[in-house]
């Protein structure tokens, strides 16, 4: 009897909380559409990434209810308004949103794009033109070793030897597989493959000189140097170097080959005046570098400077932490950046050594450095974050690219194009356009229309005017 | 006092169970922050974390595989190819039939595979059967007609064996592969080998069992073909059979009573030339190995005799014996090698 009695309580209890529970969640629901109690109900770990990127990198004191948008200043609203787009799962609300971020931002302060608008717009991209929209398919489950963009094309080498040439088609790349075992020739400003008249080789390696005559090092070790205007290749027979090749740069009059332990120069203008020049460098090399001053080599400990003319190698009195993995000069060799293996990059001043700024930005080993034009630099990490940093101001938040899901190997910056391509260790490249305007462009082509009224007193509020961002050519190409 | 030292013994082997599970269980963990820290980058941290459990006795053998993977991946992504090769040797003499999946990096599955190729090593048994080949290139041939003439160097000739047919004998081997490049490895051991013939006396109209017992050593080079078939190597081996003969033994001739013996025909020592192929597949932490190979008696005779001392034992004694036969035989066999890199 009496355990019927508390049983019976109980039951109206748990019945009283469930009712108060909805009831609740009905209100907030109704008052805060968008975000409210369900908010961390993500899709995917891909919002869930996006949204935690935006938590840790967007300016403190936004509440995330629609309310707190009076707060009328453009980069504040531009930042809320990508974080909603972010959260957003509706394609049709989430690209508005990201574009109209990419308006009030532009209305605010503007200058370099933060990560939370950038993001919003490519996120809204993915949504609606697809996942591979940025993608080229073409290798899997291989390293890329060389990435190279000659005119409009790119072309690709991976570990397995695989050589792929991209065709620009509409906003996408066509692969034009080559062969491994074929060796392409340039002719003009296009490439042929040569499929008959050159015996089968494995490539490891290819490298371009100004005239597109190539160097490729072969799997069996030798070498193979081409001239497009002949079609006469040179087979090399590497007699010199035992070492692992750590790279291979074009020189003036030939090409400069990197061992781990020594400099070789290579000519080879025909088959019967091969010549070799060798200087033993007494360092362990691990990463190579070319720039306008010279040669850069790090050993693991030191950097160092090599002049390829006289053949001195000198120590650059640099103040570098433990395990310096990557290193990067800038167009001018006035910078020189470092990569850590704890994931921090340094950036020293070429003419006085001394640091001029350190950037922690990512959790795990540098496995990738470039610079870019306007003081731009590049990291990437085996965090599988890419980092845009603004050199001349290391307080500045970097632009975060965070779409990838295995390690960054590889970045190429083609600066004329503005367009930064990043290679994954399981072959996956992506192109990510840095001219935020040339997403907007993809999102207005794919028929994004405007907030509605509605909308944008639900999304921005009604203490600013309803102007909404409306499509139009933003890019001036 | 029995009854204390009892006690202590059970208390100290408890501590030490305790211990090992403890330590296992520790590893189990590292093995787990490892995952994390792979999967997160940081894999500068991996390789000390792990060291100390791949030398602990009590890891358990999946983990210890998970451990060897991890940093096999690990040094590989370091661009540090021989310590990567060094781990994927060790994983591969835990488990030789591991396979990479797409998680595993490039270079790491292909040093796999190139490892796997060519083990350091291999040691096995071989059990097989032969068939005996022999070809007589009789040296007295058109000097007399052997249905009618019974003379040659004026002996008289007793037994004529104008056939030989094959027979099936056994063969036990033990095999040790040596690597010496990616591709070639050289091949020896030492085995035993029974090869039997039947003969047939036109003379006698009669036939003979023949049994030739050896002690063979291989001496061959293996050329394994630079590509798997699911993880499975086909190679060519040439070289040579060395044959110590042990007996030559004789049935008796149906419808004779010689009792013939004379192991003097056939060299104490001599050796084949062989030619096989062979097929690597893996079953388990085994491979097996079926492979033919054909021999070629490269040494007919220990005496060089005259001709008359020729034709009397040829031909006084139902051998097929002379100058130029050609003790050849082909063997089918299966090997049970165990790899180790």
């Amino acid at each position: 009897m009496l355990s019927d009695v508390i049983s019976k309580v109980l039951n109206y209890f748990i019945s009283m909380i469930k009712f108060l529970t909805m009831a609740f969640m009905l209100i907030c629901s109704i008052c805060v559409p968008q975000v409210g109690i369900g908010m961390p109900s993500f899709p995917n770990n891909e919002l869930e990434s996006d949204a935690k990127l935006y938590r840790q990198r967007s300016v403190k004191g936004i509440d995330r209810r629609s309310d707190a948008f009076i707060v009328i200043d453009s980069d504040l609203q531009a930042s809320a308004l990508a974080s909603k787009s972010l959260f957003e799962r509706n394609n049709p609300i989430k690209s508005k949103l990201a574009l109209e971020a990419f308006h009030q931002f532009k209305l605010g302060a503007g200058g370099v794009i933060g990560s939370p608008v950038y993001q919003s717009l490519y996120q809204a991209a993915k949504a609606i033109l697809g996942d591979d929209f940025n993608e080229f398919i073409g290798h899997k489950g291989v390293d890329i070793k060389t990435f190279t963009r000659v005119y409009d094309q790119y072309h690709s080498l991976a570990e397995d030897g695989r050589l792929i040439i991209w065709e620009p088609l509409d906003r996408t790349y066509i692969p034009k597989e080559v062969s491994e075992r074929f060796i392409y020739l340039w002719k003009g400003d296009k490439m042929n493959i040569i499929e008959s008249s050159l015996v089968s080789h494995e490539i490891s390696q290819i490298t371009f000189n100004e005239a597109y005559n190539s160097l490729s090092l072969l799997k069996d070790g030798n070498f193979l140097q081409i001239n497009p205007k002949t079609d006469q290749y040179v087979e090399i027979e590497n007699l010199d170097i035992d070492l692992p090749i750590i790279k291979i740069f074009a020189s003036n009059e030939g090409w400069d080959i990197i061992t781990k332990t020594g400099f070789f120069h290579l000519i080879a203008r025909d088959p019967e005046k091969i010549t070799w020049t060798h200087w033993p460098l007494g360092i362990k090399i691990v990463e190579a570098i070319k720039s306008q001053a010279g040669y850069f080599f790090l050993d693991g400990k030191q950097i160092y400077q090599f002049d390829d003319q006289t053949g001195e190698i000198d120590i650059i009195d640099l103040s570098l932490k433990m395990s310096p993995v990557k290193i990067a000069v800038d167009k001018q060799a006035k910078k020189l950046a470092v990569g850590y293996a704890s994931g921090e990059v340094g950036v020293h001043d070429l003419s006085n050594n001394e640091v001029l700024s350190n950037f922690i930005g990512h959790n795990s080993r540098i496995s990738a450095l470039e610079f870019g034009l306007k003081n731009r630099l590049y990291t990437a990490g085996l965090d599988r974050v890419v980092n845009v940093w603004n050199v001349t101001n290391e307080n500045e938040l970097p632009l975060q690219l965070i779409d990838h899901q295995t390690f960054i190997t590889s970045l190429f910056v083609h600066e004329e194009s503005q367009r930064l391509v990043v290679g994954e260790i399981d072959g996956t490249l992506k192109y990510y356009e840095l001219r935020p305007e040339k997403l907007v462009d993809l999102l207005c082509e794919a028929g994004v229309s405007p907030l509605t009224e509605v909308e944008w007193i639900q999304y921005v509020g009604d203490q600013l005017p309803y102007e909404p961002f409306e499509c139009q050519s933003t890019s001036d190409n | 006092m029995n009854k204390v030292i009892l006690r202590s013994g059970l208390c100290v082997m408890f501590a030490l169970t305790f211990l090992a599970q403890s330590k296992g269980q520790s590893c189990e963990q590292q093995l787990r922050l490892a995952q994390q820290y792979y999967r997160e980058g940081k894999v500068d941290l991996i390789l000390n974390l792990l060291e100390p459990c791949i030398q602990d006795p009590t890891m358990d053998r999946d983990n210890l595989i998970e451990a060897f993977r991890i940093m096999a991946n690990t040094a590989y992504l370091l661009d540090s190819v021989s310590q990567g090769q060094v781990f994927v040797e060790k994983l591969l003499n835990k488990d030789l039939s591991f396979q990479s999946s797409d998680r595993d990096i490039y270079k790491f599955r292909e040093g796999l595979t190139q490892i796997r190729r060519s083990p350091n090593l291999q040691i096995g048994f071989q059990v097989g059967m032969n068939f005996s080949m022999v070809k007589i290139d009789d040296v007295y041939s058109g000097l007399f007609d052997p249905d009618n003439l019974k003379k040659i160097y004026g002996l008289d000739i007793n037994h004529l064996v104008t056939e030989i047919n094959a027979q099936v004998g056994p063969m036990l081997s033990l095999i040790l592969i040596k690597k010496l490049t990616s591709t070639l490895a050289i091949e020896t051991g030492i085995g035993y080998q029974i090869t039997r013939y039947r003969l047939y006396d036109t003379y006698h109209e009669g036939t003979l069992q023949t049994m030739v017992e050896d002690y063979q050593v291989p001496l061959l080079i293996n050329y394994q073909f630079p590509f798997l078939l699911n993880d499975n190597v086909v190679g060519l081996q040439t070289g040579l059979n060395l044959s110590f003969l042990r007996d030559w033994r004789h049935g008796a001739m149906l419808g004779t009573d010689t009792d013939f013996s004379s192991t003097e025909l056939r060299t104490p020592f001599s050796f084949n030339y062989a030619v096989g192929l062979y097929f690597n597949g893996k079953v388990g932490n085994l491979v097996i190995r079926p492979n033919v190979q054909y021999s070629l008696g490269m040494t007919p005779r220990s005496k060089t005799l005259s001709d008359s001392e020729n034709a009397s034992l040829v031909y006084n004694e139902p051998s097929f014996l002379n100058y130029n036969t050609h003790f050849n035989y082909v063997t089918f066999s299966i090997t049970f090698l165990k790899q180790r890199f």
